[in-house]
């Protein structure tokens, strides 16, 4: 049993499974115009929170809701199953491939055999659609690869129901039914008011720009508070949560960058157009910022001064952050 | 660690990023995420190409393959080096009889007592008791039965542990120093 299921390779997980699944259903979507109406642009720092023993460092909001927000600003019904018994699981799984559904998928990396090995760590977000099952085999589209994968029924068994932070629970999700008519400005608008909420208006100063400069003055702090084998291992987790999980480079701000001159055809706004070269720049200044912390964690830049740039890289990027955000406010609500 | 044949194309690449950095304004990347300057540099990414997004010659955004970035890759390696740290201490924390074999697999799985406990579906403070070599080497083979499940050994392999830790990765960075 295989659906036809057309595979495009994408940068993030969510989003692409988001576009696919919304370009089988007839409506055609990017990556980019997914993660855009489905609000994904975020930023947190919670020290207090720790994976793997470090810090919660995000560049986006929390799994599950790029696809769960995306469809609701569609207008679009969607079903969404957890389990607790893995048998029971499975066979509904089998059951919704035999009824001709692509059904998404929350599973641990960790698990997942198809991953390059220096991919697979302990992260229970990642989402993936099945399309088919051969044997003893699932299909797999994965939109973070080239071409649909195959994997093991008792591997994806044990992805699905990955243990410790974010647990799936097994969690599956499908599209049940599509709307007549879509209000893509409606939708667009939507979810560029919930970012700019998140990233300027959080009541705690964890989160949006105030999450970015709570980061710039704690870095800071690391080469003192801990040895240097702790401080370089902080410095490369952020490094690894901004460009390594399927962003799109520089923390998901060149997704958002390519949403907004999507959203600037769709609101006939060409002011978008500017915010999105400015998002583009913002991007640049993350990179930046991962730049030079890799010079550091390889030897090749002074520690004690170093701290003291990449701190300044984070104001400055929680300045324009700040800058971009508070324009898209106001040229959204105009 | 050994040093791996020179190949050409990281070390051009890496005089590249050391040139642009010596007469630019310290450390900036400013391109504008051009379509031509998506990094194309060695990744841990067992041949695998992932997606980044680049601005073409007309200004609009494109989907452009990249088969790595040394940024990326520097700290993916920090990463796997931390594990491969712990691998050493707890080997040798072993070898002391300090911990039992069980510590090995665990942290070889990347898992922590609390984590193997929710996967193994042994009680945490049983976990603990099973770190300790005393109460590890009295184990009936049918105690050691989750474990082994979990971790795709049989009861035997869950027994022993090796004399060096086991390379965890078969990439390794070209002209990798340290």
């Amino acid at each position: 049993m295989k659906i036809n299921f057309p595979h495009r390779q994408f940068a993030h997980c969510e989003s692409g499974v988001t576009a696919n699944l919304l370009n089988y259903h007839g409506f055609p979507c990017s990556e980019a115009m997914a993660f855009g109406i489905g609000g994904g642009l975020f930023f947190a720092y919670v020290p207090f929170i720790k994976l793997n023993f470090l810090p919660l460092t995000t560049f986006r909001t929390g799994p599950g809701s790029i696809f769960a927000k995306a469809t609701k600003r569609l207008g679009i019904e969607i079903k969404r199953e957890k389990f607790s018994n893995p048998d029971v699981a499975e066979q509904r799984l089998d059951r919704l491939i035999a009824e001709g559904h692509p059904v998404g998928a929350q599973t641990g990396v960790f698990w997942l055999p198809f991953f390059p090995p220096a991919y697979r760590f302990h992260f229970n977000g990642h989402n993936l659609v099945v399309i088919g099952k051969e044997g003893n085999e699932y299909l797999i589209s994965d939109p973070i690869f080239e071409e649909p994968v195959r994997c093991p029924v008792e591997d994806l068994r044990k992805a699905r129901f990955a243990k410790g932070a974010l647990a799936p629970k097994g969690k599956l999700y499908y599209i049940a039914n599509m709307p007549q008519r879509f209000d893509l400005p409606q939708a667009v608008s939507a979810g560029i008011k919930e970012v700019c909420r998140g990233m300027l208006k959080t009541p705690v100063p964890l989160a949006g720009v105030r999450g970015i400069r709570l980061l710039a003055r704690q870095l800071v702090k690391w080469p003192g508070k801990f040895d240097e084998k702790q401080t370089l291992l902080y410095l490369g987790h952020v490094i690894r949560m901004q460009e390594e999980i399927g962003t799109g480079g520089g923390g998901f701000r060149f997704i958002y960058a390519a949403f907004l001159q999507e959203a600037a055809d769709v609101l006939e706004n060409d002011k978008l157009l500017d915010l999105s070269k400015h998002c583009t720049e913002i991007g640049d200044l993350w990179r930046d910022f991962a730049l030079l912390a890799s010079r550091v964690c390889k030897g090749r830049a002074e520690i004690q001064d170093s701290f003291h740039d990449l701190s300044q890289l984070l104001l400055q990027c929680a300045a324009e952050e700040k800058i971009l955000f508070g324009d898209l406010q106001r040229v959204i609500s105009d | 660690m050994q040093i791996q044949d020179e190949q050409i194309f990281a070390r051009v690449l890496w005089d590249f990023t050391s040139a642009s950095q010596s007469n630019g304004t310290d450390n900036q990347v400013k391109n504008n995420m051009k379509k031509e300057d998506v990094p194309q540099e060695f990744g841990l990414t067992a041949g695998c190409q992932e997606v980044n997004y680049a601005v073409d010659a007309e200004g609009r955004y494109t989907l452009e393959q990249s088969s790595g970035w040394e940024v990326k890759t520097i700290a993916l390696q920090q990463a796997w080096d931390a594990i491969a740290d712990q691998l050493y201490q707890v080997l040798a924390e072993i070898e002391a009889g300090k911990k039992s074999p069980l510590a090995y697999h665990m942290v070889k799985n990347q898992m922590d007592a609390a984590l193997l406990s929710q996967y193994s579906g042994v009680s945490r403070w049983r976990v603990k008791r099973h770190l300790k070599p005393a109460i590890f080497n009295k184990l009936a083979a049918d105690k050691l039965a989750p474990y082994a499940e979990l971790f795709s050994v049989n009861v035997e392999q869950l027994r022993m542990v090796p004399k060096h830790p086991e390379q965890m990765l078969e990439e390794t960075i070209p002209n990798r120093d340290k």
